[in-house]
């Protein structure tokens, strides 16, 4: 959490972000002065480029996490470690499938439509970030990632720190550090853990086959068309073709109760004068919920530092991992097997003959529609859905001191990301049923040449190659001892190459999948004909960088700082690819004052900055004036691409304003930072008439990438940390954060709204003039109409009449938000002799998320086939209870699907994410040869919710990965895998 | 001063990068102004356009004009899919009702981007010159064709009410926003008439059947006579006349263009029923107009095969009792449609097989049959007598050997569009031929819930414009009965 890190020892190298060697440190002027001492070791946060700042030299706003926090906590993705622990961070789940997608905000919603993930940099190479997923539900591309291996996180949220990273400053920077040898023997550590899973949050109570058929009846019978209960249950049960035994649990049938994960971590660091090396090889294997859902990971990371000479060090680095994940396709799909098992009616049965697998899957259910064959288990048994990631980064860094001040980094650093999706659909069961007509040689059996094939596979292959090279030099020199000055002055190119290959293979023998085991892990087709289509897009785009920072600081007093940034990327028009970043601070340390000198404020520090930052568009050639290619009856096509060729730079200008604060010897400190963000030209995916462009636009159908707009996010950013106890054996430390940030549209075109989910009867949310961009729009739900059971909405945003027509129902904003403005984190640390016991509590608030399962399983009737939500059996309209929460279930209900806020609930929420109970076993009790401090530990995540709405049934950090953007899939619950709770058990040893 | 000479000369190192490091073209795309430049590249524009019908826009020519009206029903197992469509609750905010308009100017822009070289595009060589006339006459028809379906769907019929909310016509296409300028609905006349220039255009500047009839352009349409179809031909243009003439009842036009029509169809076979409809992929007799549709583009789960055959994947959309019914027994059409014994719909519908047998079939907008309708029904106005003998001779010959309606008067107009309605279900032609004949309609016995009764003018017989066009186009203004 915040803010001090303690890293860096004096005269020790560091490198991160193209960085130079540290400043030797100041040595205490006497060691009779405690206060000095206690300095000796200065603590120094590297801000990129090698600009590095001393505590007292802090002008912007960043928070380091370290590795403490990192180390035992099993992050399938190390996104996951930023939870609660950061001022201004916020994180959108979007899958418990493990290797899932994290949508990341810092400081708000950065943006309307395009990426908004931070600038994630690991040992100054920028990574590929969000979902790189084609085929499986969701693969987080920093799933190779191994937290272990990872020194410290600093997150840079303000202008000073972030404006030097020109382009995607705009939201936020990651800078990750991996671990470095340390100088002396070598050290090798082991830790291993091993856990079991289940669902955190799930109130849902959903019907079983006897209250199914009855709902069924019910609702039968409420048509009006059935002269009694019975009639209606009877046409009930023939409808559902139930036997009147078959119970099916779905749940448990798709789903593991308990799955496992195992995690085993090697490390091995040291070094001598000349040359010292960290290298680590880890291992983890985590299930999902899904029967069929695993991730693997295997990693390994060389870093190693070369002293060539007194003036010439080098630094490489190499990490290399494989990820495997597997699992079902996710939300809203049919073939979900969490979807499965939350509406497939429980009176189907899992086989032909129910409870006797030999006969096979059913393949006839009465599901959305007669006749289905979406069985779930057979989907999962025979659909296939793997993404194989395959991730290599190397570096090569050197550092040449010219002289004492001068000095000349080089870095050149290579990225490798290929992305690896294997898909199956099998031809009896649920998607892959389907016949394609393929042409081929005309036969006997095939008299037109037309062949008809079930069955698909997919492979789908996406490759990440980029390189950056950076050169920097920089000078620091300190003038009669009170004033110092530090000058940076670089230069960047960066390439980033992605190619995109897809081939698709149709047609299977059926008899491959009713063996039941095999699946074609290929796209050849098992058929007669062997038909391959395929198709490739490869693109590329580069940006180069001039850089620039310089920091003056008087007697450690004031220190005034500003950087400034040009960047071009080719991803721009001609006349409009360079851009112009560029940030002022200035920082005040009261606490040095005369007039401070016996205060209870050990430190006490006014700062503030300005400054803009950038945002390249996502799209490589969103100003490209050209045409796309295609085909037509086997023709070639040319059509245009409607483009906005003044698409340029977006611009974030934002101002930060804080106070730091230390009391009673830092027994209690914090900061308070004011920040207010505004977005302006910003780059969105604008509409234009369809009438003039029809589908052409470059962002796709009649949206056109533009600078339109304006967007505000201003907040404030709390942290305080206490340690109420400290002494030799007990301590007790606490850390808290609490951010409040307000976000709102300023401007838009005339009359226009943006529609992040693309405009659709279905939209739950459009972005307005005034409005907070991820506030929900809605059809307002009225209640029931307790004289006839009607479901009533309100006409429009006045409220003031209720209607039952839906054709008299207008959306309307709702004043509440899909992502929280309100966030917060509280550690409590607690360390008695060798115990530790650490729990991390997380909240979020004022703000709404939304079941859009509901529709289905909850709307009074629409779909009486699936299994319906058990409300609406026990608490819906009747004549004899008329003031239900539910309308009148009414089959094929005539009133319509309408998405309104009915199934919109609060979601605001405290949540236990972290518990650790540990021991440390030291090595004068053990006395085991050759081995080091022990370390033990039980550790829980996600134990326990407390949401504040009692009838919210699903997981209050519900979001959807279904969307193109984080803001259109923000709140959104679709049944994708829950999110789990996790104990773990493990142990830490050190040799 | 060795130490600025390292500084200097890193310094240059960084600045000389090459400016053109920032310069990306992609691989995939190619500058607009050197895409069409000859008979060949101007061919392949061409048949860009028909990348414009491929997608579900397009299908829902089909699914609108029969969800709305009563030949179709939405079974009860339905997944929500369409559910506005076939209940008419559509509002400005409809997503299916965004993308008909989307997609529909769609091909209209890509038409509008082709005729643009128009005048740059010209050459001494007389078949050259033809060739490009014959492709320009093409753009236009898929124009026209868009354009039909749009005054179709969104403005009342021709000379109805609210004859000053026609739709935009726009002829230019820009690929600069900064260049777009919205413009504000043409009246229902300049609707018409724009469509009619074009397919006029097209019928006096095609010579031959075939607008893609230079071998030097080697297209696949021109080595492969089945395909021929996949594009617009002066045929085509000559039956889009006919019906445009139907549309605004100027029945002695919509006749003349029948027979012209007539007089070149001559080599095209009837449809026999004697195997499914519509065949296959590339062989659909009697087809005059079809989009291609073949595995690359496969709509998998979406497309209109999905929704309407017995072994789609959402199979809910369906043909009612009260349709089929309409059929004597001794009606060969009957053979297309099966019955439904699944208990979920009450009483049981029909499938209506139209779509062929898989996800990829393409899709047939316009055939042989609507030429001989046309002129049926356009004799009709002026001697009744002769159109039903025309009508009872053409259904006896190709449809139902014992055919002997015995209606006199205004009958006859009723029955020829019974004929009508059954040759040409689900294909589209129900919406209009409804609305243009001031006709209403009721939905039918499997109508859940009070069954509702469209009556002649009612709001509903034109869908909203889309609430983005509405916000991004300040000209534009909205139908009655619509809120925005």
């Amino acid at each position: 959490m915040n803010v001090k890190l303690r890293l860096l020892s004096v005269g020790v190298l560091f490198f991160l972000g193209g960085s130079v060697f540290a400043q030797k440190g100041k040595q205490p002027k006497s060691k009779t002065d405690t206060a000095a001492t206690e300095k000796k070791i200065e603590e120094v946060v590297l801000v990129g480029y090698g600009r590095k700042e001393t505590a007292s030299e802090k002008v912007g706003n960043y928070a380091v996490v370290n590795k403490e926090r990192l180390e035992n906590s099993h992050f399938t993705t190390v996104d996951n470690a930023l939870t609660g622990a950061v001022a201004g961070v916020s994180l959108n789940v979007t899958s418990g499938q493990p290797g899932a997608n994290v949508n990341m905000f810092i400081r708000g919603i950065g943006s309307l439509t395009q990426d908004t993930q931070p600038l994630v940099i690991i040992d100054g190479i920028p990574q590929i970030t969000g979902d790189v997923s084609a085929l499986v539900a969701t693969t987080n591309a920093l799933a190779g990632v191994n937290s272990n291996d990872i020194e410290e996180i600093v997150v840079l949220k303000d202008a000073a720190s972030t404006s030097i990273y020109g382009s995607r400053g705009a939201n936020g920077v990651l800078l990750i550090k991996t671990k470095s040898g340390k100088r002396g023997k070598m050290k090798f550590n082991f830790n291993s853990s091993y856990g079991f899973n289940e669902e955190a949050y799930n109130k849902l109570d959903l019907l079983n086959a006897q209250e199914h058929i009855k709902l069924y009846a019910l609702g039968l019978y409420n048509t009006g068309s059935y002269a009694s209960m019975e009639d209606a249950t009877t046409k009930a049960i023939s409808d559902m073709k139930w036997d009147g035994k078959t119970d099916t649990d779905w749940k448990s049938a798709v789903t593991r109760k308990n799955p496992v994960l195992k995690t085993y971590n090697f490390q091995l660091n040291g070094g001598t004068e000349v040359a010292n090396v960290f290298t680590s090889l880890s291992y983890d294997d985590f299930e999902g919920i899904a029967k069929d859902a695993v991730m693997q990971r295997l990693s390994a990371t060389i870093n190693a530092n070369f002293k060539l000479s007194d003036k010439m060090d080098l630094r490489t680095g190499f990490s290399g991992s494989r990820v495997n994940t597997e699992g079902p396709i996710d939300n809203n799909y049919v073939a979900n097997p969490i979807k499965g098992a939350y509406q497939i009616s429980p009176t189907q049965s899992i086989y032909k003959i129910p409870g006797d697998p030999s006969s096979g899957w059913n393949n006839d259910m009465v599901y959305y529609n007669a006749g289905s064959t979406f069985n779930s288990v057979a989907i999962q048994h025979l659909d296939k859905n793997k993404n194989l990631q395959g991730r290599i980064t190397a570096f090569l860094e050197g550092n040449y001191n010219i002289s004492d001040n001068f000095y000349v980094n080089s870095r050149i650093a290579g990225y490798y990301l290929n992305s690896n999706d294997f898909g199956y659909r099998n031809p009896i069961y649920g998607d892959g049923n389907t016949d394609v007509t393929i042409n081929g040689p005309v036969n006997d059996e095939h008299p037109k040449g037309e062949y008809l094939l079930k069955g698909r596979s997919y492979v789908i292959d996406q490759k990440f190659a980029n390189w950056i090279f950076t050169n920097v030099v920089g000078y620091n020199t300190t003038i009669k001892e009170k004033h110092d000055l530090k000058f940076t002055l670089g230069m960047e190119a960066y390439h980033n190459k992605q190619d995109y290959t897809a081939v698709y293979g149709f047609g299977f023998d059926q008899d491959y999948a009713s063996l039941g085991y095999y699946y074609p892990d290929n796209s050849q087709s098992s058929n007669e004909l062997g038909v391959v289509i395929g198709g490739s897009s490869p693109s590329a785009a580069t940006l180069v960088s001039y850089l620039s920072g310089a920091t003056y600081s008087f007697d450690k007093r004031f220190t005034i700082s500003g950087t400034y940034r040009r960047d071009g990327s080719s991803r721009f028009g001609a006349d409009r690819k360079w851009g112009d970043f560029w940030s002022v601070g200035a920082s005040w340390n009261l606490d040095k004052e005369n007039f401070m000198a016996n205060s209870i404020f050990n430190e006490l520090k006014l700062r503030g900055s300005y400054g803009t930052q950038g945002r390249e568009p996502d799209g490589f050639y969103s100003a490209f004036p050209g045409s796309r290619n295609g085909g037509y009856a086997s023709n070639g096509t040319a059509t245009p691409i409607t483009i906005n060729p003044k698409l340029a730079w977006e611009k974030q200008d934002q101002f930060n304003i804080a106070i730091d604060f230390g009391l009673f010897k830092n027994k209690i400190s914090g900061s308070v930072d004011y920040f207010d963000k505004k977005g302006r030209d910003m780059i969105v995916g604008a509409f234009y008439p369809g009438s003039n462009i029809g589908n052409t636009g470059s962002a796709g159908g009649n949206s056109v990438t533009s600078n339109v707009g304006a967007l505000t996010n201003k907040g404030l950013e709390f942290t305080l940390n206490f340690s109420p106890i400290k002494n030799q054996s007990f301590q007790w430390d606490v850390q808290s954060n609490f951010t409040i940030i307000k976000s709102v549209v300023d401007d838009l075109p005339t009359g226009d709204n943006f529609y992040s989910e693309g405009p659709s009867e279905n939209s739950t949310k459009i972005q307005s003039v005034g409005h907070n961009p991820s506030e929900w729009y809605l059809p307002l739900f009225a209640g029931v109409d307790p004289t006839n059971g009607n479901q009533l909405w309100y006409t429009d945003g006045t409220r003031s009449a209720a209607t039952a027509d839906i054709k008299k129902v207008s959306a309307a904003f709702t004043g509440k938000n899909s992502i929280a403005p309100l966030t917060g984190g509280l550690t409590n640390t607690f360390k008695y002799k060798g115990f530790l016991l650490r729990a991390l509590f997380s909240y979020a608030g004022d703000y709404s998320v939304y079941d859009l399962a509901g529709y289905s399983q909850n709307n009074s009737g629409m779909r009486p086939n699936i299994n319906q939500y058990a409300s609406e059996l026990y608490d819906s309209w009747t004549p004899d209870n008329p003031n239900a929460t539910n309308p009148k279930y009414v089959n094929n209900n005539p009133q319509g699907r309408l998405d309104s806020t009915r199934y919109l609930y609060d979601a605001d929420h405290i949540r236990l994410k972290n518990v650790e109970l540990g021991f440390t076993l030291a090595k004068s009790v053990h006395k085991i040869e050759g081995l080091d401090n022990m370390y033990f530990f039980v550790q829980g995540q996600n134990l326990y919710v407390w949401a504040f709405n009692d009838k919210l049934y699903f997981d209050p950090d519900s979001s959807s990965n279904a969307y193109g953007n984080a803001l259109a899939g923000a709140g959104i619950y679709n049944i994708t895998a829950p999110i789990m709770k996790t104990f773990t058990f493990g142990i830490k040893l050190n040799f | 001063m060795r130490k600025i000479f390292y500084i200097i000369t890193i310094i240059t190192a960084f600045v000389s990068c090459k400016r053109d490091f920032i310069e990306e073209i992609p691989s995939n795309q190619y500058p607009l102004d050197i895409v069409i430049k000859d008979q060949k590249t101007l061919n392949t524009a061409v048949n860009g356009i028909y990348t414009g019908f491929v997608g579900e826009s397009s299908n829902d020519i089909v699914n609108f004009s029969e969800l709305i009206t009563d030949n179709a029903m939405l079974s009860n197992t339905n997944n929500g899919q369409y559910s506005e469509i076939y209940n008419m609750t559509y509002s400005p905010l409809s997503g299916k009702v965004n993308r008909f308009w989307n997609g529909m100017y769609d091909i209209i822009a890509k038409a509008n981007w082709v005729l643009s070289y128009e005048n740059k595009l010209t050459s001494s060589n007389e078949d050259i010159q033809q060739t490009y006339k014959n492709l320009f006459s093409e753009a236009r028809i898929a124009r026209a064709y868009a354009r039909l379906q749009l005054v179709s769907f969104f403005a009342e019929r021709y000379d109805g009410d609210n004859q000053d909310l026609g739709i935009i016509i726009n002829d230019t296409y820009t690929n600069d926003v900064n260049q777009i300028v919205p413009k504000a609905r043409s009246t229902v006349k300049e609707s018409y008439d724009a469509i009619e220039n074009d397919l006029l255009y097209a019928n006096n500047n095609i010579l031959n059947i075939q607008s893609v009839t230079n071998p030097e352009l080697n297209d696949p349409v021109v080595a492969n006579p089945k395909k021929q179809s996949t594009r617009f031909n002066i045929l085509a243009a000559k039956v889009l006349l006919s019906r445009l003439y139907l549309y605004e009842r100027k029945w002695d036009k919509a006749k003349e263009f029948a027979i012209s029509a007539e007089g070149i169809a001559s080599g095209i076979a009837e449809n026999t029923f004697s195997s499914p409809y519509p065949s296959g992929s590339d062989s659909v007799i009697s087809s005059i107009f079809q989009v291609a549709y073949d595995a690359s583009n496969d709509l998998s789960i979406n497309s209109l095969y999905s929704y309407w055959g017995s072994s789609g994947n959402y199979k809910q959309f369906f043909a009612t009792k009260e349709f089929y019914d309409l059929m004597s027994t001794s009606d060969k059409r009957r053979g297309i449609y099966l019955l439904i014994s699944s208990i979920y719909d009450s009483p049981f519908p029909y499938y209506a097989k139209k779509f062929g047998t898989t996800t990829v079939n393409d899709l047939v907008l316009i055939r042989k049959a609507e030429i001989d309708f046309n002129k049926i029904e356009a004799t009709y106005y002026s001697n009744p007598t002769e159109a039903l003998s025309a009508l009872k001779s053409w259904v006896k010959t190709n449809r139902d050997s014992s055919y002997n309606p015995t209606v006199s008067g205004a009958d006859i107009l009723t029955e020829i569009l019974k004929q009508r309605r059954i040759e040409f279900a689900f294909e589209g032609y129900r919406f209009m031929d409804l609305k243009r004949n001031d006709l209403g309609w009721s939905k039918g016995l499997n109508y859940k819930g009070n069954t509702p009764t469209v009556s002649v003018n009612d709001n509903i017989q034109c869908l909203p414009i889309p609430i983005v066009e509405m916000n991004t186009n300040p000209k534009m203004k909205q139908n009655p009965g619509y809120n925005n």
